[in-house]
């Protein structure tokens, strides 16, 4: 049949057409560009160790510097007297006097 | 290496060994693409989509089919995609174009002549059998481009359709029909 024979025609030209090489580049550069930003995000497990660093870097530094803070507060405190040996003490000048 | 040797060696990241599958398969899925559009130039944009939905869907291939099948499947899905996105942009700018004055012009032209699809001629046999192919409902159509430009037995186009061979077979005798009678009045009216 007449239709069918200029189908045919027509399809068997086009099974003649090939892809040109560029074709092949084309997709590797593209998965190349694209597989860039999915292998950037750092790994879970480097997540992971990260925040435990952290926390555990906060901890030390928090006992640190609290321990710091109390050693700069004791001197205050051992000079610190109560009223009675204010008297005991009084009492002792008044004496030597 | 076979190919599912490769295929293990391209999941675990070494991406450039899918270079070896693009070079086995480019030609196949040109042809399968070239079959659904009406320039070389669109089926090479579309074999490239192929392989590139391809490359990231990797880890879904159980091994099931074989890779060809499974690839086959990716290309006739985003060769009916782009034909229903492009149909729906060529309707926008159709519609575009017959502003207010234009439809009514079409309209007396109508009226003048029957003929009044002409704002669609087909210049060419090749664009006439494309667009009577693309016409074609979904299945028709794929069972016949893997039949005429795979030359696939209908065996094989049974297995990527997923369908039966009887049924494969009736989808070919209806998409000749259909296309013999899309084409019965460029055929008159060009070739005779």
């Amino acid at each position: 049949m007449a239709i069918q024979d200029m189908i045919d025609r027509q399809i068997a030209n086009e099974r003649q057409e090939k892809s040109g090489d560029e074709l092949l580049e084309r997709v590797m550069a593209a998965i190349e560009q694209q597989a860039m930003p999915v292998a950037r995000p750092w790994p879970v497990y480097v997540k992971v160790s990260a925040i435990t660093a952290g926390l555990a870097a906060s901890l030390i530094l928090g006992v640190g510097l609290g321990n710091a803070l109390s050693s700069l507060a004791a001197p205050t405190q051992l000079i610190q007297v109560n009223d009675a040996q204010m008297e005991f003490m009084d009492v002792l000048m008044n004496d030597e006097q | 290496m076979n190919e599912r040797e490769l295929i293990s060696e391209i999941r675990e990241g070494n991406s450039r060994q899918y270079r070896l599958l693009v070079a086995k398969y480019q030609q196949m899925i040109f042809r399968v693409c070239r079959g659904f559009v009406d320039q070389k130039e669109d089926a090479e944009d579309l074999a490239q989509e192929v392989f590139i939905k391809a490359y990231y869907a990797l880890d879904s291939f159980d091994g099931r089919a074989a890779f060809s099948t499974w690839l086959y499947r990716i290309a006739i899905n985003t060769c009916l995609n782009h034909q229903r996105k492009a149909g729906r942009s060529k309707l926008f700018v159709l519609l575009d174009k017959l502003s207010a004055n234009d439809m009514q012009s079409a309209r007396t032209k109508s009226d003048a002549s029957p003929d009044a699809g002409r704002i669609m001629e087909v210049n060419d046999h090749a664009t006439a059998i494309k667009k009577a192919l693309a016409k074609l409902p979904a299945k028709q159509q794929t069972a016949f481009v893997l039949s005429k430009y795979e030359e696939l037995p209908q065996q094989e186009i049974a297995l990527i359709m997923e369908t039966s061979v009887g049924a494969v077979e009736q989808l070919l005798q209806r998409a000749k029909q259909n296309l013999r009678g899309a084409l019965a009045a460029y055929y008159q009216e060009n070739c005779q």
